[in-house]
Parts: C-alpha cells; structure tokens; sequence
C-alpha cells in the first residue's frame, strides 16, 4: 500500500518549503533571544544537573510542535461513544519558542461526533447486558484486586473470561493481562533471549519494539506487508546463522499485527503463515486492532483470511478496543500459556486486570459469540464491515487517499503535508467531528495523516453527515489528490475481498461506487 | 523496485565522479607543492636564527601567499576536496537501506546451499517444558468481605492478607459507588490513548490531585502498574546517561534501565557507603574520559516490593546532593502507609517533595485501584507525556479507576478511609469520621509493629526479613536455606497449609502469597513468604493470622 501514496511533487515542494521556513525562522529567533539575552533566556535547569530533555532535541517541539499542540490531547467529558463531548480549550499563552502552547479548559463542552476512538463494536457507553454485569461484579469483588495474580489477584472474573477466550479464538488456553502495552512488552523477553531471532514488520506498534528490545534477541526489520521479503530474510538469516559466532539460532519468531493502527491494512498473513510455517519460525500475531473487528463472526484476522488458528502460535490481541474495557491476552497453546503464567512478569508482578474490567470483556464477548441470546453482536460486526466499506467507498470516491483495507475500521485519510493536516483537524473540530491527526515522528515526514475509525455504533446518517463535512474540508485543504493508481488497487482488492466472502458472481459485479 | 535501483546507481556514478574530481586536485596541490626548492640545508634549532628561520620558512609556507594558507587552499579549489568527501558520505549513508539482505561478503553461498542450510535447521521449541513442581494453581476468589475473601472450593471465609490493599479502599463501600457511578456515567474503557481523546476530565482531575496531595508542580498518570516505572526510566535516561540502582530493585525498574540501555550501576543493598564508592567511582571516570554532562540518576525503592524494608532516604539524598544526582523513589508499598499524610517513605524521612526529583507509585495498593502515576516537577512531567511509552501509545487507565483514585485522595486528606475492621470484618461502611490521615496512619501504623513484633518473636524455621521496620510488606524467609526449590517448595507448604486448616472463629485460615519470579530476571530474590498487613485487620485477626502461620510452619518445618 506504501507504493500508492507517494505524494504528488508539488505537495512535497510545498511541504518542504513549509518545513524549512519553519526551521529557518525558528533557527533566526533562537539566534535572536540569544542575542538580546545571552545568558538565562533559555530556561536553565539545576545548576550542576543536566537538562531533562536534551536541548538539541527540543528545537522540534519548541518551534514546531509548541504551535500546533491543540491538535492532540483534547480532554472528553463523557463516554466514548459514537457522539461524545469534547471539552473546549483555549489559549492563554501564545507559544513563546522557549515554551509550547498553554491551553486551559474553558469548562464548556462541544457534542462532536468520534471519528477516533477506537471503539469499533460500539461497547464503549453502557450497555444494557454489560453495564449490569461490571456494577454487580464491582459489588462483589471490589474495585481492584490490589494483589498480583499469582498471589492473592486471581479472581472467579478472571478465570472465566481466560476459558471464554480460549472458546472464542478457538485456541487450547488463554491468559489475560491489565494492559496491552504490557501484554506485548513483557511476553515477548519471556518468549524469545539471547540467541533468538525476532523479525519484525517494519510498521509495529510501539509496544512490540519496546518488548523485542528489552528480550535482548537480534531485531531485523522486514519491509511492511512483503511476504517474499520476509521470506528472503529468513533464509539468510538461517543459512547465515548468529552474528558474529554463526551458530544456529535458537528459536525465529515472526512477528506481524493483524491490522496496523496507522495503516488500517490487513496483514497479509496466508502468505506470512506460510513461509514462516516453510521455514518453522513461530509466529506472533498482535489483532489488537483486528480481534472483534475483522472476519463474519469478529475473530480477527485468522477468519478474514481464512486461516486456522492454530497454525498461530502466539495469538496477542487487547480488550480496549473492539471491547471497551483495558487489558490483553496471550493466546496459544496450553504448554505456552503454562510456561507463560509461570514466568511471565507482567503475570507475575502487575496487579491483576481490575474485576469490573474483566467482566466487562466477558460480557461483550457473550454478545459478540450470541452467548446472550440475541442476535445483537452479529448484528454490530455486520453494521461495522457496512460502516467501514461505505465510508472507505465515499472517501475513494471523493478522490481522497484513503488507506486501508476493506472490513477494516481504520481508515487514514493521507493529507500529506503537515500544515493541512493541522488544519484539517482545526476545521473538523469547528466542524463539530473528532478526528486524530498523525505527523512525524510517529510517520515519515511527507505522509502525515489524519484518521478515522470507524464504530458499529455510528448510524449511517451519521457517516452521512461527517462526509459530506468532509467533502467540503477536501475542497478547502485541497486534499484531492486523484490517486489513480490507489483507486485501481482498492478496485482489485475489493474484487478479491468479496469473492473470498461472497462467490465469484458478486465479485464480478462489484465496484467501489456501488 | 527497479527505480529505486537506478537512482541507487546514478547515485553511486555521481560519487564515484565527485571522488575522481577530488582525487585530481589533490594530486595537483601536491604536484605544486612538491616544486618547492628542497635543496638548502635544515635549520639547525638549537641557534636562536636557525630557529628565526625555521619560523620564516614555516610562515612562508602557512602564511598569506602560502601554499598552505586557507587563501590558496580556496583558490585552488580545494573546498571541492572535502565537498567531495562530504558527497561520498552523504552517498554512503543514502546506500545504507535498513530493508537489504545482507549476503555474506566473500564466497556467497549458492541458493541450493541456503536451502539446505534452512531445511537441516530445527529450531529450539518456543516454551521449554514446564516441570510439574513448577505449575500450580492460584487460589480463586469469589468474594470479598473487608479484610476477608471467599475462595473457590471452601465455604468458610479466609483472611485476605496475599493483597496489598492497605487501606481497604479496594472493598469499601464509598469507593465502589462512585465507581459504579463512574461505570454509568463514562462506560467502562476509554477507548483510545491519551493523545487520541482518550483524555477524559476524571484523568484530569486525579492529576490535579495527586500534584496537590504531593504539593508538587505537577503529575501523570499511567494505565498500569509495572509499566510506570518501566516507561519513566527509558524516558528521563538514554544510552550516553547514567543510572545507579539499588540492586534488590523490583523487576518494573530492571525493565525500565534494559529498555533505556544506560551505564547501570548497582550498589549494595540499602549501603549508603556503598552508593558514595560508586558514585566516586563513576565520577572519576567521567572525569578521566572528559564525558560532557550527562543525566543521572539513582534509582531506589521507598519500600522494597521484594523485601518489604526500606531504603534510607535521608542518608541517600544528602549524597545526591553531594554529586548531583537525581534522586527517583518508587513509592508504590509506601505511598498511603508511610509519613504522617501518608505520602510515602520520603514523608517518613522527613524529605520534601522538591528534595527528590522523580516520585513514582503503583496506584494498585494503598490506593485500591490499578494503574500508576509520577510526580515531580513540571519539566520532568511534561517530557513524560511526549517520551513515556507506556504514556503514549496505550489506552489510558478506564475512568471508573481514577475516580477510584480521586475517592481515595480526597478521602486520605479528610480522614474517612475505612476504619479498622475489627472481629467481624462487617463494617466496611464504618468510617473513622475525624481526625483526617493523622487518625488512620497511626493506626496502621502500630498494626504493623504489633504484627512484626509478635512475628519477631519466633517462628519455627522462619526468619521475619528487615525485623521491626516500619513496613506493612512482611518477608518471611526459610531460616536455613537448602536450594531454591525445596525452600519454595516447603513456603508453598506452609501456605497451603494455613489457608486450609481452619483458625477457628468462623475463619476458614488465611490467604498469604509465595512469590513467583520470572527467569528472566536478572537477580532473584530469595524463596518467601509474604505477608501484608492492612487497616482492616482487627488484633483478633492478626492473632490468628500469626497463630496460623506459627502452626503450618511447626507443620512443615518440623524441630
């Protein structure tokens, strides 16, 4: 997907002009407070103690970032929901250059829609089979468990919801953890060590980088989504053994996700199963973004693509998204959920997930598997895929470049340069719409983004209404970009999508206009 | 793929041009040189005119007009020499693409060799076996009652003394109907991280707080536990800064200065004597390699999670002045406990808040919640939320659990936090109304001391860690240690025995922990039993509970 979002060249021009203008005179202002006040202008720190933040470093955030850091951190006064209150802010202070930014709340809120929460099956407000459920569990276990869960933390909660997720994936054994961030950065160093191989998608989310440095096994980095890279990768290192010694490696492990947060794609992982499966590496596959989200039934990524679950041997995923709670699991095999519960440390010394937590997952589970009776969960995966593919379709169509692929909630909207993005994202909250803006460092500096996710819980009038919002922004920010090139693939990609769910007929007559 | 090659090649033609360009006007500058008269004799230096003409020989190469002065070094263009030089490395770098496959330099192996290679390869599996000793089933709980819990499989009610809810604000009435009102008002997650609206006022509002309880500039909080210090650490230090750290230090902090990859220093436990050396140490070899300044920073606990006693503080943080270090504790057991407002082993020692520079806690104690937060001042806060991972790019805690945390605060600094149990363990709503936290510390306090003294009096085969400190985390470790494993082995004895063999009174026994360390540790603590006491246990509880303990342990280790 990277290849079709090259931005066109006068955008980079642009872009790049912008950039260093904004070096330029940021270098000439700095140069010019030292002048009028050589010493003390720049705020000092202790005597003798060396800055906290590196002053190198902070020229970004002084000059760059001090100007636009309304854009993120907007507090909410209420659930997470499809509509929600965002509390409204203003300026006291001008950015100075030796300071960001101060914003206060003004102690008024604005109803806006949200387009940013990660909240794709709608279970972030109460619910009336949750909601009853996490109060009475509340009652009889209390609001933690203040105690590890091999000492004194585990409760008649967690258990059930380890043996539902077990049930769910379709998997031997489940173990859960308080937060999902955790879960990946303290199973990776329990799982792989010195000697190891751990191959990562270039695109990965923080937490696993966090936790393939601190397992202190070789990284190597495989371009996004290539399966024949991968595949490439993976023979040599084989064949080329351990640096260094060359002794053989220990143990290789493939890790992908299932979709990726900035890029809404699906992982390509028929293919990724495949050559890892040639090659017996084992394969780790984080669904925080795709569990609840992709496949008929909301099994993630392994139903989307048709591919047994148990050919996986690490199935990750978290509960704060698809599920409206906090926390993740570890899926697998029962001798490594075993080894895994013995030494893994977030196991071991973390607080137990709090019970109310727990059971809320469980509940939002029962929903999603018909466990309680309704039709209501099926009913939320479907009214998501119909939500994500009519938005996705609208955008595409509006020449907008749209990212991602098809059933997936997320969905970036490429604006390119980093002075529209923060416009965009001005305008949208003026406009009354929730939306998150990425910039550099989180992405490359020319493919900024902004971006929607998309939630079970929005109405179609709402989608309505948000694009023809932002078919108005698209003509103001000139975010037109008519990316043939993008278009013809998320045509083919479609065609693909619906002949794998629905017959070779259907896809025939598929487009994205219809 | 084939464009990207074609550039690379233009690329590598342009340096290769840049450098032949180069290597020509080098050659012509020494050509030039070269044609200087070489014939007359070396100045002898040990006259003062010899010296006198070395000297005007020198300049009349160095100086202006010389063939060595900047002057002619421009004229003759030979700022396209290191322009040049610049070029190929500029090139160089261009070339180093973080997706190539290295093949092996010299004699690649041929493709049929690869595949041999990878075909004869087996890989290790991904979990060794567990052995059987090593699997073991916690104890479930159904229910909780003050200090008392409902455990799977037994009808009577246990002790609950394997959590660390100090207070009792993880069962308290008060606590638990703001957080179901919090769970009507907000759901149950927040649905995004911070950055991303997942900021809600509650998240807010428990910051303010806990900047006003702690009469600090400012503090965050984190959705997790272990994660907080883990997240701090990598944060505040990088690879070039230094950390000192006691080296009983808990897992969260081993995390923390991994992921960082700073100089780790470890000083002997609690050895204040120790921690100068180190320093001296340390500082000598700055000086001796002229390093620039750097961050540093000495990690200690304010009660150790592992040990159950406490760190110095006073002590330390007159060497941290000294040297100029700063100072980051780890409050999480002391936070609620210790001091006279309950703000932690810096309070006990008689520290103000600006003494130490990074305050950390786990909000999953004393708090009764889960989550952490740090505290300090505004610039180190401030650099956590654009630098602290476990800050940016998690979800944030769910709201009903600052909620939770506000509760507590508030109600710490008024003094209604549940008071003590008692016999039955069924006044939960019971508050001890006056007084503020100068009531309920107190209390706490000889709680701890009664129980440590009671323990300190004998326990057969046991030996009470840190004897009568002020700390409500009790290690109890084998008096005469076999192995690792036969030591745990007898603790989980001794632990299953006094959660099974009734204490009387209506009491089923008492639910104490043996804990677990990962192998990936770096240094394990040794085998224990631990024990915490809280608030809500009465004198007829921890009676029993030492009974009990007294008991199972003449049990196990028989004299």
């Amino acid at each position: 997907m990277e290849d079709f979002v090259q931005p066109p060249f006068l955008v980079i021009a642009d872009t790049l002009f912008v950039l260093s203008c904004c070096m330029l005179f940021g270098r000439l202002r700095d140069f010019v407070c030292w002048l009028l006040n050589p010493f003390g202008q720049r705020k000092k720190g202790k005597e003798g103690y060396a800055h906290i933040r590196d002053p190198t470093e902070d020229f970004y955030l002084r000059r760059m970032y001090g100007r636009i850091v309304d854009c993120w951190n907007r507090p909410i006064s209420s659930a997470p929901d499809a509509w929600f209150d965002v509390m409204d802010r203003k300026r006291i202070k001008e950015p100075s250059g030796q300071d960001v930014a101060e914003i206060v709340n003004t102690g008024t809120s604005t109803r806006c829609l949200n387009l940013a929460s990660y909240n794709y099956l709608g279970f972030a407000a109460s619910d009336p089979y949750c909601t009853p459920q996490v109060v009475d569990t509340i009652g009889q276990l209390g609001v933690s468990g203040c105690s590890p869960r091999v000492l004194g933390g585990t409760t008649v909660a967690h258990t059930e919801l380890e043996d539902l997720v077990a049930q769910y994936l379709n998997v031997e054994a489940a173990i859960t953890y308080g937060m999902g961030f955790a879960t990946n950065s303290s199973t990776i160093p329990a799982l792989v060590g010195k000697g190891c191989l751990i191959l990562s998608d270039s695109l990965n989310h923080s937490s696993i980088v966090a936790g393939a440095r601190q397992s202190g096994a070789k990284i190597k980095v495989f371009r996004h989504n290539d399966a024949k890279h991968l595949d490439a990768l993976l023979r040599q290192s084989i064949a080329d053994g351990q640096p260094r010694s060359h002794r053989p490696w220990k143990k290789v492990l493939v890790i992908v996700e299932g979709v990726y947060s900035m890029e809404g794609e699906a992982c390509n992982l028929k293919d990724v199963v495949a050559v890892s499966k040639r090659h017996r590496a084992y394969i780790y596959l984080d669904e925080a973004h795709s569990i609840g989200a992709l496949g008929g039934t909301g099994r993630g990524c392994c139903e989307h693509w048709g591919v047994d679950p148990r050919d996986i041997d690490i199935m990750m995923g978290t509960f704060t998204k698809s599920f409206g709670s906090c926390g993740g699991y570890i899926a697998g095999k029962k001798p490594v959920i075993d080894f895994l519960r013995r030494h893994s440390p977030a196991h071991l010394y973390a607080c137990a997930m709090a019970p109310g937590c727990v059971k809320q997952v469980t509940a939002a589970l029962q929903v999603v598997m018909g466990l309680d009776g309704t039709g209501r969960g099926a009913a939320k995966v479907q009214q998501l895929h119909d939500n994500a593919n009519y938005t996705r379709a609208r955008l595409l169509e509006m020449g907008l470049d749209a990212l991602g692929s098809w059933d997936s909630p997320v969905m970036p909207i490429m604006t390119y340069s980093p002075a529209k993005m923060v416009a965009l994202s001005r305008e949208l909250l003026q406009r009354r719409m929730a939306m998150v803006i990425v910039g550099f460092p989180a992405t490359p500096l020319l493919l900024t983004r902004s971006r929607i996710c998309i939630s079970a819980a929005h109405s179609r009038e709402d989608l309505d209404w948000a694009l023809e919002q932002l078919d108005e922004l698209a003509t103001l920010c000139n975010l037109r970009h008519g990316n043939t090139a993008l278009k013809a693939h998320m045509e083919a990609s479609l065609k693909d999508h619906i002949r794998r769910h629905f017959g070779e007929a259907a896809a025939a007559a598929a487009t994205v206009a219809g | 793929m084939r464009r990207q090659a074609a550039q690379r090649l233009v690329a590598a033609l342009f340096a290769l041009l840049a450098l032949l360009f180069g290597v020509l006007i080098v050659s012509a500058h020494a050509q030039a040189a070269a044609g200087a008269d070489v014939s007359e004799s070396v100045p002898n230096l040990l006259s003062l005119a010899g010296i006198a003409r070395a000297w005007r020989e020198f300049w009349a190469i160095v100086g202006p007009g010389g063939k060595l002065h900047p002057a002619y070094f421009l004229e003759h263009k030979g700022h396209l020499v290191i322009e040049a030089a610049l070029i190929v490395v500029i090139v160089y770098l261009a070339l180093q693409h973080s997706f190539k496959v290295h093949p092996r330099a010299e004699d690649p192996l041929t493709d049929k060799e690869i595949d041999q290679l990878c075909k004869e390869w087996t890989p290790e599996p991904l979990v060794p076996t567990l052995p059987e000793s090593e699997r073991i089933e916690p104890t479930v709980i159904t229910g909780i009652d003050g200090p008392y819990v409902y455990v799977q499989g037994r009808k009577e009610k246990v002790l609950q003394m394997a959590a660390s809810n100090y207070l009792g604000m993880a069962a308290d009435k008060e606590a638990k109907d703001v957080s179901v009102a919090a769970v009507d008002k907000y759901g149950v997650g927040s649905c995004g991280p911070r950055g991303f609206y997942g900021t809600i006022d509650v998240h807010l509002e428990l910051e303010e707080e806990l900047a006003k309880f702690y009469g600090t500039e400012a503090a965050i909080i984190y959705s997790y536990d272990v994660a907080t210090v883990a997240s701090i650490i990598p944060a505040v230090t990088n690879r070039k800064d230094i950390i000192v750290c006691d080296e009983f230090c808990s897992y969260a902090v081993q995390a923390g200065y991994t992921v960082s990859r700073s100089r780790l220093r470890t000083f002997k436990h609690n050895d204040v004597a120790d921690l100068e050396r180190v320093i001296q140490e340390l500082e000598a070899e700055e000086k001796a390699k002229r390093r620039p300044l750097c961050r540093k920073l000495i990690i200690v606990e304010g009660i150790y999670a592992n040990y159950g006693d406490l760190a110095p503080l006073d002590r330390i943080a007159l060497i941290k002045e000294k040297y100029k270090y700063r100072l980051m504790v780890d409050e999480s057991h002391a936070f609620g406990v210790l001091g006279a407002t309950g703000r932690g082993a810096c309070e006990h020692f008689g520290l103000k808040p600006e003494q130490v520079d990074i305050i950390a806690a786990s909000m999953s104690h004393a708090m009764g919640s889960v989550g952490g937060f740090c505290v300090g001042d505004r610039t180190i806060v401030d650099h956590q939320r654009l630098s602290g991972s476990g800050y940016c790019f998690s979800a944030s805690l769910p709201p009903y659990l600052a909620v939770a945390g506000i509760n507590m605060l508030r109600r710490l600094r008024a003094g209604t936090t549940p008071s003590s149990g008692g016999s039955s363990g069924q006044q939960q709503g019971d508050k001890a109304g006056s007084g503020g936290a100068g009531e309920v510390l107190p209390k706490l306090h000889s709680k701890i001391r009664a129980f440590r003294t009671d323990l300190m009096r004998g326990v057969p085969g046991l030996k009470l860690y840190g004897g009568g400190v002020l700390s409500p985390v009790l290690h109890l470790h084998v008096a005469k240690p076999v192995s690792e494993a036969a030591d745990t082995a007898a603790l989980r004895r001794v632990a299953e025995l006094m959660l099974t063999s009734g204490c009387g009174g209506g009491v089923g026994g008492v639910l104490v922990g043996v804990p677990q360390y990962a192998s990936i540790e770096h240094r394990r603590p040794p085998p224990s039993l631990e024990i915490f006491v809280t608030l809500g246990l009465g004198d007829k509880e921890l009676g029993l509970a030492a009974g009990a303990l007294r008991k199972a342990a003449k049990e196990v280790f028989k004299q």
